[in-house]
């Protein structure tokens, strides 16, 4: 696979050096009487990709082009696409140069140019993921569990709790039944006082699983019923 | 969702202290209406303060707050108060605040037992700012006569009011947080008072109305004496509610209450119908746990009348609670006047038959050195005299109008007597004898003067800077003029004066 890669990428370069220096060094010599201006282009679009400065080397090769299109100046804007990354832009400039039937040789090369940007297109890469969002908090369904559930008991216990202040707050009859009415009260109000306390953990709980709980984090709060502690859950 | 979990961040520290505040919420606190709401242990009783007490043995008052009582749950139960009124006897026991400390002090049984006549009389002797009043309800009896007079000293004068009930006049103590005694009587089936009236039985002859915290329950209670065909009785009125009942006592005539057994509960001393014969009514723990009395101890006044003495007067005609041996424990003195005084020392907590003393004769001295004969024609009235140099004894002669104060001091006791003197009036020799002594400060110096009232209801002072002088005070309007009662029965109390 590594291998199969790195082929047209060798071509491509080899392309470029080839095609570049073929196009440029033809080019006065076809058109000497008009080379004032579209050779001054041409000299300087060849100095800058001489330098790796594609993007400028194309604007004086397409300036060139514009006062003189010459077939060859097709080839080197695509020579300058195909180093750019402009793929495909550069197939359209071979395929243009090709259609102007240069010699058998030359459109051979064209050719190969055209395979070697195909093959660079072909190897592109698939577009690269989003970026990995920061760590963050998260109310995660399970955090709603806990505070739901912990708020049903924090009701329950708040009922027994209230339940038993109406027994113990009910003073009439006699003292034995008064007696029996504060057992069931205090029995009620400490069931009512622990619901409480478990609504309040379960609570807590689910507000520290929120804190503590950072999504997009290699270390994660673990909680099960027989350990808890933090775990390194990161990809290697 | 973010929002959510803010809004309920700072809710779980305020749930927890909550739970753990509401762990503790329940804070029992109960309050009876009846007795019948105290159902928990034994004898379950409804105070005044609405609190339930149980049966305990390990208690003074033989009870404990019940729980659920608040603060008072499982202590003791004790119905002290402070006295709104330190004048007037058949209170509660007091609490030993103030003066009321100095008077304990002297007489523990006042902060023990209840407020009696003789925690009144160390009142008016060791409190410096009390000055009462003096109230006297007046019974006074002949056959076929009989007249009910309140005699009042409001501390410059002395009035007289003629009371249009049946019978048996008596003061009975404030109700529980006022200060005024309320005069009582027996009409129309009832036992009345200022505020309320009880219905009594028609079947019962009542003989006696006192005021005494009897079940040492710190109600208003009165107890009754009463005979009916079955013979006496006493009967335990709660005058808040007009609940009663009935106590078996083989005496329920001249009824007194002091304390001769340091047991937190009051005593009484009672004459057993016209017999020379008197009981000790030791209050006692029935197996209900209600309170009853044993009359098994009993003594009798000695001599009587002979038949050449006209108008026999009553074998009994009444009974003092006084320190007389000093010990300043729980126990309190007992002195009978009738045929013979007779002077009681409560010993080990009781009173038996063996006395310290018995006074007879004319001039009065100990029986067994005078003339058997004279005993025999004597009977007294009087009343125990207490002031800061040693009990004395107020006593009056009958049939010869006499009357004498006899110091005790000494042991073994021995009596020295000085006769009081007597107006000149134009009675004479015929002048009726005095019938009734009470004993209390009149004039606010802090020693106890002497009242002394004749058949004729002819009333008569002797203040302690005046010693051994009586001086007529006012004469009871009766009609006729002169009726010459036999026997006349007093009811003391008072209330404060402003200063």
């Amino acid at each position: 696979m590594t291998r199969a890669r790195r082929g047209p990428r060798r071509l491509a370069a080899s392309l470029v050096i080839a095609g570049v220096s073929v196009a440029l060094s033809a080019a006065p010599a076809a058109h000497a009487d008009t080379a004032d201006t579209a050779d001054e282009h041409l000299a300087r679009g060849r100095e800058l990709y001489d330098r790796g400065e594609f993007a400028a080397a194309r604007d004086e090769l397409l300036a060139a082009y514009r006062i003189e299109p010459r077939p060859e100046l097709l080839f080197a804007l695509g020579q300058v696409e195909l180093n750019t990354g402009q793929f495909a832009q550069a197939i359209d400039y071979y395929e243009r140069f090709i259609a102007t039937e240069p010699g058998a040789d030359q459109i051979a090369l064209a050719q190969q140019a055209i395979g070697a940007a195909r093959a660079r297109i072909a190897e592109k890469p698939a577009a690269a993921p989003p970026p990995r969002p920061p760590p963050h908090r998260q109310w995660d369904t399970p955090d709603t569990g806990l505070a739901a559930v912990g708020g049903a008991t924090i009701a329950i216990g708040g009922g027994l709790v209230i339940y038993g202040l109406d027994l113990a707050g009910d003073h009439g009859g006699t003292l034995s039944a008064y007696n029996d009415r504060v057992s069931r009260a205090t029995v009620a109000q400490w069931a009512g006082a622990g619901c409480l306390a478990a609504g309040a953990l379960a609570i807590g709980g689910a507000l520290l699983r929120w804190r503590l709980h950072l999504v997009d984090s290699e270390i994660q709060p673990v909680a099960s019923p027989k350990a808890a502690g933090v775990a390194w859950v990161g990809q290697w | 969702m973010v929002t959510a979990a803010r809004a309920v961040r700072g809710l779980g520290p305020a749930l927890v202290l909550a739970a753990c505040a509401l762990g503790a919420c329940v804070h029992p606190d109960y309050h009876c209406v009846s007795d019948r709401d105290c159902d928990v242990g034994e004898a379950g009783r409804c105070e005044l303060d609405h609190r339930c007490t149980a049966y305990d043995p390990g208690c003074p008052t033989r009870r404990s707050y019940s729980d659920h009582s608040g603060p008072a749950s499982r202590t003791c139960f004790d119905d002290q108060i402070a006295p709104a009124n330190l004048c007037a006897a058949g209170q509660p026991p007091a609490t030993p605040q103030g003066c009321a400390a100095s008077v304990c002090q002297a007489l523990p049984s006042c902060c023990a037992t209840g407020w009696s006549e003789a925690c009144v009389a160390q009142a008016q002797i060791l409190c410096g700012d009390l000055v009462c009043d003096t109230r006297i309800a007046i019974t006074a009896n002949k056959p076929g006569k009989s007249e009910l007079w309140a005699l009042t000293w409001d501390g410059q004068s002395w009035s007289a009011i003629p009371d249009s009930r049946q019978s048996v006049l008596a003061w009975l103590a404030p109700a529980p947080g006022t200060r005024e005694p309320r005069l009582a009587g027996f009409s129309g089936g009832a036992l009345t008072f200022p505020g309320g009236s009880v219905p009594v039985a028609a079947g019962h002859t009542y003989l006696e109305a006192t005021s005494v915290d009897f079940d040492r329950d710190g109600r208003p209670t009165a107890v009754l004496g009463f005979t009916d065909t079955a013979g006496p009785h006493l009967e335990v009125v709660k005058l808040d509610d007009g609940g009663s009942r009935v106590i078996a006592s083989l005496a329920a005539t001249r009824l007194s209450w002091g304390d001769v057994d340091r047991d937190a509960f009051p005593d009484g001393i009672a004459a057993a119908g016209a017999s020379n014969r008197y009981h000790l009514l030791s209050n006692i723990e029935a197996d209900d746990r209600s309170r009853q009395v044993d009359d098994r101890v009993m003594t009798t006044v000695a001599g009587g009348t002979s038949s050449t003495v006209t108008n026999d007067p009553p074998a009994l005609r009444g009974f003092d609670w006084i320190d007389i041996d000093g010990d300043t424990d729980h126990e309190l003195d007992v002195v009978a006047y009738g045929y013979s005084v007779n002077v009681h020392v409560a010993r080990d907590g009781m009173l038996g038959p063996n006395l310290l003393m018995r006074i007879d004769c004319d001039p009065p001295g100990v029986a067994s050195s005078c003339d058997m004969m004279a005993q025999a024609d004597q009977a007294f009235a009087g009343a125990a005299l207490a002031s800061a140099s040693g009990p004395s004894l107020v006593i009056a002669s009958h049939p010869r109008r006499a009357l004498y104060r006899v110091d005790l001091h000494g042991k073994p006791a021995t009596a020295t007597v000085s006769p009081f003197s007597f107006p000149a009036e134009a009675c004479g020799a015929a002048c009726p004898p005095i019938v009734a002594v009470v004993v209390r400060d009149l004039d606010g110096d802090h020693r106890l003067d002497v009242i002394a009232i004749d058949g004729d209801l002819q009333v008569y002072t002797a203040l302690a800077t005046d010693p051994l002088r009586l001086r007529p005070a006012i004469k009871l309007p009766t009609t006729p003029a002169a009726p010459g009662f036999f026997v006349v029965r007093t009811s003391v109390t008072g209330a404060p004066l402003a200063r």
